[in-house]
């Protein structure tokens, strides 16, 4: 057992002897190489390179001589839905064989790594491959390797962070060894689904990677930017393994064009960048890395420096943590405690509440959300996962994991793609282990909230005792300082005098004597008291001036934003007032009084051209006050003003939305002159009786509201009888309204046959009137055709229509 | 051999509104259109609200010509498209990309909803943007599709074409469908072509080899 265990860590004693005196070389490409040496397009390389063993065995020996300390297994494609393409099964046969080939090629003195690629697939919440059937497919793979004497592991060209993640925990789940994970970034910097370098190394690191970079996608010059980019936030060793240029095709094969010495000079600049660990991807060949590594030579790299870091991640975005930055809100809303709404749709599976939540505190200005969907008799654990997933694609903030639940945890922190914040961690017995231990495994940071299983400590001292214990214990598991961030507990004021006094000492302690960050939970100080915001509000800004890093709020909450920014600014962290400038220039300015000179008519026709909903019926009362006679208002104010509308949208001074929303102030202003209004409700049955409908097949009807919306505002009598009307219902109710003219509308050349149908059916039928069509392929010659007048929006329909009657 | 077509699922489209396109789309003329700040203003919260009910998804499916005869294009293991103008589109290409994308039924319940509420400008505010958005998100499949192929050595043009267009007949509308398998994405079709959830489209590109004079896309 001892041998074994020593036989298994042979790689990762090898690799950190070198790493402390020279670059790590890896090998370079081995696909390319096959296809050199006579592998055909489109053939699986991994059975190719069996039923060709002397040809793997001559290019592993060739790098193996070029002064690669690594050679890669030929198993890139070796896994369960790769071999699946080519109609292969036997995922642990040929990994095996193929592990077996290329230590044969070198013999004991080389590591070899077992090569790990990509499904293909992206893997939950982005694509359709459950994450558990991802790391079990590579667990499969990884197994077959190991049970090969692979000395290490890597894990490349990963495009999707989620399926590293995969990868990552298969890998670790089954084996000891040394895991180095590279990325594939294109020159954009960003992976397939948009995760940068930093947020990449800080995701993986904390999951346990040995080491990270990238590989393949871009040649060395993108990657040097990649490798300082990353450099200040590696506590692992990095690595780069640049493709030789960029493919070109040459005698209809994908060739790469960079030459051995400009590769090696790139090599040279990645050396100084900070890479760790040198290699090649396609196109590279043996003397691409002899040449690296003699340009190289014994020159010692720059070791990781950084030891601990305090920053969250999502799957595109990387959030800071530390005292000298702005004060951290978290979004409190995500959370059914007390809302009967949200535990409504959690009961019944729904999460658009959720959805909208997290977009509306990202919007206000929430750096991180708080994710609890604690509701008593729902899977909590299936209602994390959808939760997250639901999240991933609302929302690029990192998340805090918030449940009483160590299962609900476990399974959020396994599935998230980020690195996450778990909130919280107490110090009662049976869970403080358990969940430490699962943090731990999967990198995440956590909260520590100072309560026992003897319950709350009701003094400063107490509490200093617990976070004592607390961080003690966890540096057992790894954690450093700055993976831990401190709860100050704040309790009620109306409860504990002293609850206010108590939170400010234990901030000021961590964060002076233990350098600890400090989150608090900022409504809890004022639960029962009136006015609350108020006492929110003046709390937080003490608990800032004690070096509070994150707040547990409502980013909605004005006061807090207000008193946040403008701590933050007070505190120093706020350079150059940007910040604070650009929050408190965008306040809503004080209405100007000029717009009380203006005469009250004069108000409503403003209100109708600059589509004022919200207050037109206060500008007709006032108006109405003055005496102006009704009949009057409308045919001097209100036309007027609609038509104005109209022509400044024919003349294109005005869009839709400006048109529709005059149309509907308008609409407005009618409803609630109707009851006023007899005489004009007379006038109104003078104006013909227009059906409008959306032909049968068609459900597009947002062109044919806007027509029936301006049809009304100029007082016709419309019935509107919706989307996807059958050609008979259309007449049927033709023949009972008796229409001047039936307007139709469809969007696709499929449907717009029925127009002809209904026109047909009409005159078989006996309807005597005018028929308008429009729609997006409808145009004049086919209207025409039909025996119809044409209209291309709402305002052109008016206009035929009054055309028509005069 | 390799098995016939390769997918690309996006489980989640993430990507910044096209404001210049939805406002273009809603029928804004730089230079001529004067809008009042409220009103932008308000515009403006619609677009951004409607991203909270946007669930972009989409597919590439590339799948190798087998042979152009007449009008004909014969696929591996596809069938045949007929279009002389699709015939032009993939000219020097040895695979189609078929794409497919939808907003997903979020937003069209929303918009729904504000007709029924009669709240006419939000929804042709939001239908403008769900109509950019899936459009936007077939140019993100595309560039997506790009950053693999360029390690192979080949890449997708950057015209792409969809049924409707030309002579390329609607009725093509089903066997992209199925060639996507849509379904994937929770889109329906309708006997008259029509995809469900509204905000759903498909469009097909050609996939090229890289010459000596191409730039990487």
């Amino acid at each position: 057992m001892v041998k074994k265990i020593a036989m298994k860590n042979k790689g990762r004693r090898k690799i950190e002897d070198i790493l402390k005196r020279r670059v790590l070389f890896l090998d370079g490409a081995t696909g390319t190489e096959l296809q050199k040496k006579g592998m055909p397009q489109g053939v699986c390389p991994q059975e190719w390179a069996l039923n060709n063993p002397k040809v793997l065995e001559e290019i592993h020996y060739a790098y193996y001589k070029a002064g690669a300390d690594v050679i890669l297994t030929n198993t890139f494609g070796g896994n369960r839905v790769k071999l699946g393409e080519f109609g292969i099964n036997d995922v642990v046969g040929i990994n095996q064989e193929l592990v077996y080939l290329a230590k044969k090629s070198v013999g004991e003195d080389c590591i070899i790594a077992g090569d790990i690629g990509s499904t293909g697939k992206l893997v939950e919440p982005f694509g359709e491959l459950y994450f558990e059937e991802a790391v079990n497919i590579f667990k499969e793979q990884i197994k077959a390797l190991v049970k090969g004497g692979v000395d290490i592991l890597i894990i490349e060209t990963m495009i999707d962070i989620q399926e590293a993640r995969a990868a990552l925990i298969a890998a670790k789940e089954v084996s000891s060894l040394f895991t180095i994970v590279t990325m594939s970034f294109d020159d954009k910097g960003c992976t397939l689904n948009g995760t940068d370098p930093i947020t990449a190394l800080i995701t993986i690191q904390s999951l346990g990677a040995d080491a990270f970079g990238c590989n393949c996608s871009t040649g060395p010059k993108e990657m040097i930017e990649y490798i300082k980019a990353m450099k200040p936030y590696a506590k692992v060793p990095l690595v780069a393994k640049p493709n030789a240029g960029m493919p070109k095709l040459v005698n209809e094969r994908t060739v790469y064009d960079m030459d051995v010495d400009l590769f090696s000079s790139f090599g040279r600049e990645l050396f100084y960048a900070g890479a760790n660990i040198l290699g090649g991807c396609c196109g590279t060949t043996p003397q691409h890395i002899y040449k690296l590594r003699k340009t190289i030579k014994n020159k010692r790299p720059v070791i990781p420096k950084v030891k601990e870091i305090s920053a969250l991640t999502s799957y595109s975005k990387t959030v800071f943590i530390d005292n000298n930055s702005p004060l951290i809100i978290v979004g409190e809303e995500i959370n059914p405690t007390g809302k009967s709404y949200l535990q409504k749709e959690l009961r019944e599976g729904k999460f658009s509440v959720i959805r909208q939540m997290a977009k509306e505190q990202e919007d206000k200005g929430a750096q991180l959300l708080d994710v609890n969907v604690c509701v008593p008799g729902i899977d909590e654990v299936d209602t994390m996962r959808k939760t997250i997933n639901l999240l991933c694609a609302v929302t690029r903030l990192p998340l805090v994991i918030d449940s009483a639940k160590v299962e609900v945890i476990e399974k959020a922190l396994r599935l998230y793609p980020g690195r996450a914040l778990i909130n919280s961690l107490t110090a009662e017995k049976h869970k403080f282990k358990k969940l430490l231990s699962l943090a731990s495994k999967y990198g995440a940071m956590f909260i520590a909230l100072p309560i026992t299983d003897k319950g709350l400590p009701h003094t400063f001292s107490q509490r200093k005792n617990i976070i004592n214990r607390m961080i003690k214990e966890a540096f057992r598991y790894g954690f450093t300082y700055k993976d831990i961030i401190v709860d100050a507990l704040t309790l009620a004021v109306s409860t504990y005098e002293n609850a206010g006094k108590d939170v400010l000492e234990t901030i000021e302690w961590c964060s002076q004597k233990l350098k600890l960050n400090t989150i608090i939970g900022l409504s809890n100080i004022s639960f029962g008291l009136p006015q609350r915001n108020w006492l929110n509000a003046t709390f937080l800004a003490m608990t800032q001036a004690k070096g509070l890093c994150l707040v547990i709020g409502n980013p909605k909450s004005l006061e807090l934003i207000n008193v946040k920014i403008s701590a933050d600014l007070l505190l120093g962290k706020d350079k150059d007032a940007k910040i604070f400038l650009k929050h408190f220039s965008e306040r809503p300015k004080i209405k100007s009084k000029l717009t009380d000179t203006i005469q009250p008519k004069q108000k409503v026709s403003n209100a109708i051209v600059e589509g004022d909903r919200d207050n037109i019926i206060d500008l007709l009362k006032e108006a109405i006050n003055t005496g102006i006679e009704i009949d009057k208002l409308m045919e001097d104010i209100m036309i007027p003003a609609i038509r104005y509308v109209g022509e400044l949208f024919e003349k294109k001074e005005y869009f839709l939305p400006q048109l529709i929303a005059s149309a509907q102030t308008m609409e407005k202003a009618f409803e609630y002159l109707k009851p006023h209004l007899e005489i004009r409700d007379r006038e109104h049955s003078k104006k013909p009786t227009i059906i409008i409908a959306t032909v049968k097949g068609d459900v597009h009807d947002i062109g044919k509201n806007i027509v029936a919306l301006l049809l009304r505002n100029y007082g016709f009598n419309v019935i509107d009888l919706g989307k996807d009307v059958p050609n008979e219902k259309i007449v049927r109710e033709a023949k009972y309204y008796k229409p001047f003219i039936i307007g139709l509308s469809a969007l696709m050349t499929t449907t717009m046959v029925r127009m002809k149908e209904v026109i047909e059916l009409a005159k078989k039928e006996g309807v005597n009137c005018h028929f308008i069509v429009g729609g997006a392929v409808v145009n004049l010659n086919y209207a025409k055709s039909i025996g119809a007048f044409y209209a291309k929006d709402g305002i052109s329909a008016v206009k035929v229509i009054e055309d028509l009657i005069s | 051999m390799r098995l016939s077509k390769e997918f690309l699922f996006l489980g989640f489209i993430k990507i910044e509104p096209p404001w210049e396109r939805i406002y273009r789309r809603l029928g804004y003329k730089e230079g001529v259109t004067k809008i009042i700040p409220s009103q932008k203003k308000e515009i403006d919260e619609y677009i951004n609200l409607s991203l909270s009910y946007i669930d972009l998804k989409g597919l590439g499916v590339s799948v190798p010509i087998k042979k152009i005869n007449g009008s004909k294009i014969f696929l591996e293991q596809e069938g045949f498209l007929e279009s002389r103008d699709l015939i032009k589109l993939l000219k020097g290409c040895d695979e189609i990309l078929f794409m497919g994308a939808t907003a997903g039924r979020k937003i069209i319940e929303v918009i729904q909803s504000d007709l029924r509420g009669e709240d006419l400008m939000r929804a042709v505010v939001l239908d403008a943007v769900a109509s950019e958005m899936v459009d936007a998100s077939l140019d993100c499949i595309r560039l997506q599709i790009n950053n693999i192929l360029a390690n192979r050595g080949k890449y997708v043009i950057n015209k792409r074409f969809s049924c409707g267009y030309g002579d390329f007949s609607l009725q093509n509308q089903k066997q992209i469908f199925h060639i996507l398998e849509m379904e994937r994405l929770g889109v329906n079709i309708t006997d008259t072509y029509f995809l469900i959830p509204e905000k759903s489209v498909t469009a097909l590109s050609g996939i090229k080899r890289l010459n000596k004079n191409s730039k990487k896309i």
